[in-house]
């Protein structure tokens, strides 16, 4: 039964769902992008200064789908503040583009889009973690063929976002079919929805779990099933390719977590083989794909991939480290900072032009042309590849000390073996940054936010405490 | 765990028994029939009369509004329906539940309404409108 104290605890969500309502209708009886904008930003500010006020003292179960604790809230705090600066990025990048086109709707998928990540934060239950995910993944197929920079349908800059599109919308629905059957032998298996260990000795465990870790790896982009990654980061918007970099994979593997620490910890075991094995891939593949790169935004994609395959190393930690949920919980705020930094940084220098010109040689003598944008830009290269000084580092200590907790010794040299490749792509690029300057081009808008983002990226990189103290601890 | 492994044994014979099944019956028609190629071979059949015009119609793009229109509202229908069922099951909770899901659907339609999804034929006034304004 919900009472007042589900009510307060289920306050975000509302607030959440309240302002993409609030939006829609905005959008459609008065047509302002700026207003649009403001109606969205207020409604998640709101959201955030009410979420210490709406989250109880103890974890509360709002129906038996959701669980509202600690876990909750540092989830839901970090996928607001993304959320936000998402929209900073879409307004930027609205501003400097004066088609006719509508943008105002796409404050309203960014807010369905949030929802979705809050309901993943919370799920507790199959249920809640597929409206979740399918919340997230439906308005994302709209954003990712959003009309960014030319006239819908007839211009032909629109056509790589629409082909980037469909193929998410394809390629997305397949995994969750997959996600689908998975959980469906789940159920069949234990009778139950519910986040909970499974029955001892069934038969169909086995394939309902294996199902659900291909449906899961689609969606997180983990080699093998990465090969739509670059293709829709290229093609989609950019302000979109960081919503789907960073929101959509860190909400799943937040319920992820949530699920292995409910009690399919035993579980695990038998899939431990399989997870080890993509996170090896992943952190291998990605990270050897981005080395031939000339794409800046493909590279991105790969290095996620790869940053994916780092994050893996925690599923498997989990049993064994009792630092596992902490270095998740921290890896995917350093990951998500650091790629809207990367993202909102393409905004700026990618886009100035008429024509976006995402090859890596966009960035040349940026050192020389824009200076502080040029140190922002190397801040955040050395972030994704894990130098000290910046939040990268510190997470992936994380990693490496929940993984020397667990002892997963090989996966770690693995670990090290790509973040020694890794390497080399960052510092080409900080290298093609550092070359002198070939032709003159300009700078677009958006710097306040890259500096924003790089400023909290080092601040959290040297003295990383006020956040440690919100982690959730197992 | 023993009957399972049967029951799938079984569905796999079965699904088997289902292909070798369509396999004779394509087999045996692509065998035993008569291929013979003329020029009216391939033409659509329409029940002895000769096809005329092209098959591609188009459509105007109401007609694709109405339809997602429709499904949408098709679906509304579908939730009320299990709420009308429980209806004393589920009491006030129940309807205040029911209340939101209509209202977030009102708004809905509301937008659509000043997208002018709701103005039929080919020439949209409200498109126009914006047209103009702009």
């Amino acid at each position: 039964m919900i009472g007042a104290a589900e009510l307060r605890a289920l306050l975000p969500l509302m607030l959440v769902a309240l302002t993409a309502i609030g939006t829609l209708l905005l959008a459609g009886f008065r047509r302002d992008a700026r207003l649009a904008a403001l109606g969205y930003q207020g409604g998640l500010l709101l959201t955030l200064l009410t979420l210490p006020w709406a989250l109880p003292e103890q974890p509360l179960e709002v129906t038996p789908l959701l669980r509202i604790d600690g876990f909750f809230g540092y989830f839901a705090a970090l996928f607001v503040l993304v959320a936000m600066a998402v929209g900073l990025m879409m307004q930027r990048q609205v501003r400097s583009k004066t088609s006719g086109e509508r943008v105002e709707e796409s404050y309203v998928l960014l807010a369905i889009c949030l929802l979705g990540a809050l309901v993943l934060a919370g799920a507790q239950h199959f249920a809640a973690l597929f409206v979740g995910l399918e919340l997230i993944s439906v308005a994302s197929f709209a954003l990712v063929a959003y009309p960014c920079g030319g006239r819908p349908s007839t211009d032909i800059r629109q056509r790589n976002s629409l082909e980037a599109g469909l193929k998410y919308l394809v390629l997305s629905s397949v995994a969750s079919g997959f996600l689908l059957f998975g959980i469906g032998c789940l159920y069949l298996d234990s009778g139950s929805l519910a986040f909970a260990p499974l029955p001892p000795s069934t038969s169909l465990a086995l394939p309902g779990l294996a199902l659900l870790l291909v449906g899961v790896a689609f969606k997180l982009a983990l080699v093998p099933f990465h090969f739509w990654s670059p293709d829709i980061y290229q093609g989609a918007p950019t302000p979109v390719a960081a919503l789907v970099a960073t929101l959509s994979k860190g909400a799943l593997f937040a319920v992820m977590l949530r699920y292995l620490w409910f009690g399919a910890l035993q579980e695990l075991e038998t899939l431990v083989p399989a997870v080890a094995l993509l996170a090896s891939l992943s952190m291998l593949g990605g990270n050897l794909l981005a080395l031939r790169q000339r794409d800046i935004k493909r590279l991105l994609a790969y290095s996620s991939i790869a940053h994916l395959g780092y994050l893996l190393l925690v599923l498997l930690a989990i049993g064994h480290a009792g630092v596992a949920i902490e270095a998740g919980a921290f890896y995917v705020l350093a990951y998500s900072l650091t790629t809207l930094g990367a993202f909102a940084l393409i905004g700026c220098v990618c886009e100035a032009g008429d024509e976006p010109d995402y090859r890596l040689e966009a960035f040349a003598g940026l050192i020389w042309r824009a200076p502080l944008l040029g140190a922002s830009l190397m801040l955040i290269l050395l972030s994704l590849a894990g130098i000290p000084l910046t939040v990268g580092f510190i997470g992936k200590f994380y990693i490496v000390a929940a993984g020397v907790d667990a002892g997963l010794w090989w996966l770690l040299a693995v670990l090290v073996a790509g973040s020694a490749i890794g390497l080399y792509y960052y510092l080409r690029i900080i290298l093609i940054m550092l070359a002198p300057q070939s032709e003159p081009s300009g700078i677009g808008g958006g710097r306040w936010l890259v500096y924003g983002l790089t400023l909290l990226l080092v601040l959290l990189g040297v003295y990383p405490l006020p956040v440690l103290q919100w982690l959730p601890v197992l | 765990m023993h009957a399972t492994e049967e029951t799938l044994w079984s569905l796999a014979l079965y699904g088997l028994a289902v292909l070798s099944l369509v396999a004779l019956m394509l087999g045996l028609s692509y065998a035993l029939g008569q291929q013979r190629r003329s020029r009216a071979t391939d033409e659509p059949f329409e029940s002895g009369i000769v096809s005329v015009g092209s098959g591609r119609l188009r459509l105007s793009v109401a007609y694709f509004v109405v339809a997602i229109l429709f499904v949408i509202f098709d679906l509304e229908v579908v939730f009320l329906y299990a709420w009308a069922a429980a209806f004393d099951a589920v009491g006030l909770a129940g309807f205040v539940e029911a209340l939101i899901f209509i209202l977030v659907l009102l708004a809905a339609l509301a937008y659509l309404w000043r997208e002018g999804a709701l103005d039929w034929g080919p020439r949209q006034r409200s498109l126009e409108r914006t047209e103009r304004e702009r």
